[in-house]
């Protein structure tokens, strides 16, 4: 036993470097907090969009990149400014949801959610495609008011300010989102639609609006994480695979049910990536999220945080 | 108020219905009655637009099929469905909410008080998870969540199901308040409770009304039951009685 | 199907069907043909190096795409991590042929993928559908990038390898393209000889079963979780062959290769050439590969172009989902329907295209939809349910019993409760099946029956004990339950519609030896001479039932009724010596039920017990020799037929009961449930129900 015990912690010593000290850690805790954040808001857009219509649609992804790309085209090409470029880009993701629900959800109704899903698939191949023939596929940057500001100073180490705003950002959409759901009557019957479509529809509850409005506001979710996450990085047409393949983690972590999990999730990925591996086996810290999410998986497929295990199941 | 006509509901090969007539006018209580498999949950779900039929189906002179789901519900035709379908992800409160959905600006419905009024039951649960009720609170909550939204009238679809004795006599205590303000259609197994309750009554026996007629015509216990196991005992009894 | 056509109504005598459709036509010849195709297409129209190296990248696809064929196409499971498991056959192959021959590094690359393809389908057994896509997403992305960072795998260069071996026949390196289409020739010849003797054993169809249904499959014996393991792993070994070879030919790797593109370019390709057959794969890699090279020729000609490939692909999918379901060897299929024995995509739609919805299968309600039973849990006490298991005394007023009874009672459920979140469906309910009876079950609907038996037969979770002649068996275990000779019928038959008839009754044959993937390949002769006793029992059982002219037909095909028999005749083939029925006179005429209660006498005559869920009291007073009545999940009455119906406790059980201005009724209601235990009623029209 302490034998074992012993190779455990060479093993660790032999793999992991603490060095660093405090101001290292804070800085570490920030970046993951922040790629947390957008693994987080990735997942909100297709949550959202699952609770709703049962669909999960991999366009998320895509639909980020797009988002970006919007608002560099709104900020760079049309040269409008920021505060007017946010909202705008907002509500044409909000439009262009609609489209896709009308085109790879609503011909498809009555059909298996599958046949659904492997139509969000096709639709993904044909935005990311639209996007290199509008924008071509050199990687560009997205504009934010707050690239380039001093960075701030956080016990001792400095956090660029684009991190802190995706972090906060992040904690103001979920709790919108939070009270939306639980407070509103647009989110109680989206909730009813979700558990039962057809009572919810024998109860007045419109499914057809509900789902255009569900897709419409996911993917407008999308644009705003492609808002957050361009600044932080160079812009380009995998943009938004990589957010999506860190939401579905997140989603998986939150078990799929409840929002304040799913936050908890990404926050996790985001830690476990830039905490664990900003110390131990550093080459492959972008590899931890997954594992973490395999072993979720496979010790407990509903979800660390879902309260009934029938609820977490898709 | 509701004109069912020759209607005739088919899953595949297997019909279900086959060709019923029925109709409820204002202010009456009706009772569709028979054995399982007799296509009495059928009928209801053509009623409210659920399935595709043939034959026809009008609400307030309107065809169902032609208003869905959602309107006609909206219009105040409102169906309680078989096995209660709670929101199990809904506390109670938030599941009469949603049920307030189809009222669509009526006045004359329920107020979230009367219904816990006619439930007290539900008033000391309403932040409970619908997936933590029991079977008789899912009941007297589907109830609720239908008179929220002003039915115009009601449709019950076995509201008995699966209920003890006296949970029975409490749910069906409460629809003979209810039935006093608004027409009811109701499905049941439980006829000797249903027939106490409703103005007239049908049987269903394979997809077809083999008995009707005003509640005191059938009280006989003996044709019904007859309905419900069949002609061969009919003929048994038939026989038995020739014999004494 | 115009062979079973011509004998439909005149009834085959037994033994006249040599081997069901899969296993026969012509598939080496086929093989044979398609390769000598092959080498005219490669001679004749093939010149010009990049077109040389393109036929090789065909054949390369085609291999990869065969084993994803396993994965998705046969076992229905929805994974991106093809490409991915190439990419680990191509880093492991290289890095073990680096000092050593090319066919060590194959062998490498092969148990690599075997290994680690195996530890993630274990690990993430519990994952279903959208989690295990996700799942293998993760699994990709992982390995892509040890393979970019592992400096001793990949010589420290992120992931860019070159100068990997050649391959080498006793010496010869095979460095021009002719060379190594020859070789690619054979081993798409070895693969698809391989894939054709699992489509000719028992191996494709209990995948196909599991897929469809996997808790029906379960509760038939097959071995689920071993069969969508083997099938995932069988598919990554050949995605591990394909690295290998792409490795060595090509003498250059590179991590972009791996990744999510080509990922879904597999699923594309399978989908587009149809995901019924091994030669939708082949078709798919041929249109992929060549379309590949058609867009980049015009993204050349018109710069303006990049990114419509990914245009094309996406369209193509989604076009291919909504007006191509079959894909491209589905035309042909259509085509070519009329062909007795042709491939099984060929008769039926593809089980994708049912699982879409895109054609209504004939079924009209799923399992889950009888699932809605519920009773109350506020007024049933589950201690005063138990009726004593040891009341047979009224129960055979009947001679027709076979002196068996000394051997103990065939099924034993002891307090056996369910519940499903508040609500109690099942509240102990105790009861004993002897021996060579038929026992009805009746019961007002949402009394718990069916949830009874789906508790006995371990697919819900429940509580209690359970022993079936006399052995223990573990609640929730329906292997178990199986073995020890239980079988059953569901109130909607649960046939398996991608199947022949035959082939349904084949899954349930008790005698399962050789049935396994190592079998169809190593021990072919033993594995027929198996089969041949199960085609003969399958045969014999769907005789039995008066479908043996359909055996051939797929179960689709079936009218409802024909369903139920063919359920029937699946549960007769597995040699049970209990089976439990599920309503089983749904949805039959009164001839059909006639001929139902004929089967089942003469199972019971053959020494089986029978426990008989149904709602039509003339079939169950007519068929049973005792009966036992539900209500609330409770038992409330058991006795012979004919005495049952004058217990007033079942007639309120079934017309309900008096209400609150009738106290005499209101009494004998909680009487109902309280006096359960007591083995006689109280005496008939002390209720007054009509006062």
């Amino acid at each position: 036993m302490t034998a074992a015990l012993g190779s455990a912690v060479s093993t660790i010593a032999a793999v992991c470097e603490f060095t660093g000290g405090k101001r290292t850690f804070i800085s570490l805790l920030f970046s993951g907090l922040s790629i947390g954040s957008i693994a987080a808001l990735a997942a909100l857009g297709f949550l959202l969009m699952q609770k709703a219509t049962g669909v999960i649609s991999f366009a998320q992804g895509d639909m980020i990149t797009l988002g970006a790309y919007i608002a560099i085209w709104w900020m760079r090409d049309q040269d409008v400014y920021w505060l007017l470029a946010y909202p705008l880009t907002l509500v044409m993701m909000f439009v262009i949801g609609i489209g896709l629900e009308r085109v790879a959800y609503a011909p498809l109704k009555g059909r298996s959610i599958h046949v659904v899903v492997i139509a969000t698939l096709g639709a993904a191949l044909v935005i990311r495609a639209i996007i290199a023939l509008w924008q071509d596929t050199t990687p560009t940057s997205l504009y934010s008011p707050l690239k380039g500001r001093d960075p701030v100073k956080i016990g001792g180490a400095a956090i660029p300010p684009v991190k802190i705003a995706v972090f906060v950002v992040t904690l103001i959409v979920v709790f919108i989102m939070i009270m939306v759901f639980n407070k509103t009557q647009f989110g109680r019957q989206v909730r009813a639609i979700a558990s039962d479509r057809p009572t919810a529809r024998l109860h007045g509850v419109a499914a057809t609006k509900m789902s255009m409005i569900a897709f419409g506001l996911s993917t407008a979710l999308a644009g705003l994480a492609g808002i957050l996450i361009g600044p932080t990085q160079s812009v380009d047409l995998t943009l938004g695979f990589g957010a999506m393949l860190a939401g579905f983690s997140a989603a998986i972590l939150g078990g799929f049910g409840s929002l304040g999990g799913v936050v908890i999730g990404g926050f996790m990925i985001g830690l476990s990536e830039q905490i664990v591996g900003g110390y131990c086996l550093r080459e492959y810290k972008s590899a931890f999220p997954y594992i973490l999410m395999l072993i979720v998986i496979a010790v407990r497929p509903q979800g660390l945080f879902s309260r009934g295990a029938a609820h977490g199941r898709l | 108020m509701l004109e069912i006509e020759n209607l005739v509901v088919s899953y595949g090969a297997v019909e279900a219905v086959r060709g019923v007539d029925l109709s409820v006018s204002a202010g009456e209580v009706v009772g569709l009655l028979g054995p399982n498999g007799a296509g009495k949950t059928s009928t209801l779900r053509a009623a409210s637009g659920l399935v595709s039929y043939g034959g026809s189906v009008r609400f307030d002179g309107k065809e169902v099929s032609r208003l869905g789901v959602e309107k006609a519900a909206k219009a105040g035709l409102i169906h309680v469905p078989e096995g209660r379908h709670i929101f199990p992800t809904l506390t109670v409160h938030e599941n009469l909410q949603v049920g307030a959905t189809a009222r669509a600006g009526r006045a004359d419905g329920y107020s979230f008080e009367e219904v816990y009024a006619l439930f007290p039951a539900l008033a000391g649960m309403r932040d409970r998870g619908g997936w933590a009720l029991s079977g008789g609170e899912q009941q007297m909550l589907a109830v609720g969540r239908a008179l929220v939204a002003a039915p115009r009238l009601l449709m019950l679809d076995e509201p008995s199901l699966g209920l003890a004795p006296i949970l029975v006599k409490a749910v069906f205590g409460a629809l003979r308040k209810i039935a006093e303000r608004t027409p009811v259609l109701l499905v049941e197994q439980n006829t000797v409770m249903a027939l106490k309750l409703c103005h007239r009554a049908a049987v269903l026996s394979g997809g077809r009304i083999v008995l009707s007629g005003t509640a005191a015509d059938l009280s006989d216990r003996s044709a019904i039951l007859d309905s419900y196991l069949g002609q061969e005992r009919v003929h048994d009894a038939e026989v038995e009685h020739l014999k004494a | 199907m115009a062979a079973s056509d011509s004998t439909t109504g005149r009834g085959r005598p037994v033994g006249t069907l040599k081997r069901p459709p899969v296993f026969r036509g012509q598939p080496y010849s086929a093989i044979v043909a398609f390769l000598v195709a092959l080498v005219v297409f490669r001679l004749v129209w093939v010149d010009g190096l990049a077109n040389e190296k393109q036929a090789n990248t065909w054949l390369l696809y085609s291999v990869l795409v065969i084993g994803f064929y396993f994965v998705f196409g046969v076992s229905g499971q929805f994974a991106f991590s093809q490409a991915a498991f190439a990419g680990l056959g191509a880093y492991t192959s290289q890095w073990a042929s680096k000092n050593h021959s090319f066919w060590l590094g194959l062998a490498a690359a092969l148990a690599s993928s075997a290994v680690i393809s195996m530890l993630f389908a274990l690990l993430v057994k519990r994952a279903a559908h959208f989690y295990f896509a996700i799942a293998t997403l993760g699994v990709s992305e992982i390995l892509i990038l040890v393979f970019e960072k592992w400096k001793s795998l990949n010589g420290g260069l992120g992931g860019e390898v070159t100068n990997i071996r050649d391959i080498s026949i006793f010496g010869r390196a095979l460095d021009s393209y002719g060379e190594q289409f020859a070789f690619l020739l054979v081993l798409l010849g070895i693969v698809m000889t391989l894939g054709a003797w699992l489509e000719r054993s028992p191996f494709v169809r209990e995948n196909i079963a599991n897929r469809d249904h996997e808790v029906v499959s379960k509760t038939l014996g097959i071995p689920s979780l071993q069969l969508r393991v083997t099938s995932f792993v069988l598919g990554s070994v050949l995605a591990g062959l394909t690295g290998a070879c792409w490795g060595a030919l090509n003498g250059f790797i590179e991590t972009l290769t791996w990744g999510v593109e080509l990922g879904l370019g597999v699923f594309l390709m399978l989908i587009l050439g149809g995901i019924g057959s091994r030669w939708g794969a082949i078709v798919g890699a041929w249109f992929y590969t060549y379309i590949v090279d058609f867009l980049d020729k015009a993204e050349k000609e018109f710069p303006s172009l990049i990114g419509g490939r990914q245009i094309v692909y996406g369209g193509v999918l989604v076009i291919v989902m909504i007006a191509l379901p079959d894909g491209i060897v589905g035309i042909w299929g259509r085509i070519r329907r009329p062909k007795a024995g042709a491939a099984r995509q060929a008769s039926t739609p593809n089980w994708l295209v049912t699982l879409l919805g895109l054609k209504r299968a004939s079924r009209p309600e799923p399992l889950a939809a009888a699932e809605t039973e519920a009773s109350d849990d506020t007024l049933t006490d589950p201690t005063s349910a138990g009726t004593a298991p040891s009341a047979p005394s009224a129960a055979d007023p009947t001679s027709a019993r076979a002196s068996t009874a000394g051997d103990g009672p065939a099924l034993v459920a002891d307090t056996i409760a369910v519940s499903f979140g508040g609500v109690k469906a099942v509240a102990g309910v105790s009861l004993t099946l002897h021996q060579n009876e038929i026992l009805g079950l009746i019961g007002p609907n949402g009394s718990g029956k069916s949830t009874f038996l789906n508790a006995v037969n371990g697919v819900v979770p429940a509580t209690g004990s359970l022993s079936i002649n006399g052995q223990p068996v573990r609640l929730g275990n329906s292997a178990g339950v199986r073995k020890a000779g239980l079988l059953r019928t569901y109130q909607t038959p649960q046939t398996f519609l991608h199947l022949s008839c035959i082939e349904n009754v084949l899954l349930s044959t008790a005698d399962r030896r050789y049935t396994g993937i190592a079998a169809a390949w190593f021990l072919r002769p033993l594995m027929l001479k198996h089969e041949k006793a199960r085609w003969a029992r399958a045969e014999a059982a769907l005789e039995r039932v008066g479908l043996l002219d359909k055996a051939e037909r797929s179960a689709a095909g079936l009218s409802y009724g024909q369903q139920r028999l063919l359920e029937v005749a699946r549960v007769i083939a597995a040699e049970p010596t209990i089976i439990l029925l599920d309503e089983p006179s749904a949805g039959l005429n009164a001839a059909e039920t006639q001929i139902l209660a004929r089967h089942l006498r003469s199972l019971r005559d053959e020494g089986i017990s029978l426990l008989v869920v149904d709602h039509k009291i003339d079939f169950i007073s007519d068929l049973c020799e005792r009966v036992a009545v539900l209500e609330l999940g409770t038992l409330v009455a058991e006795g012979d037929p004919v005495t049952i119906w004058d217990d007033e406790r079942v007639i309120n059980a079934y017309l309900g009961v008096a209400d609150d201005d009738d106290p005499v009724g209101m009494d004998d209601a909680s009487a109902t449930v309280a006096t359960a235990a007591t083995p006689r009623p109280a005496s008939p029209g002390s209720t007054g129900s009509e006062a």
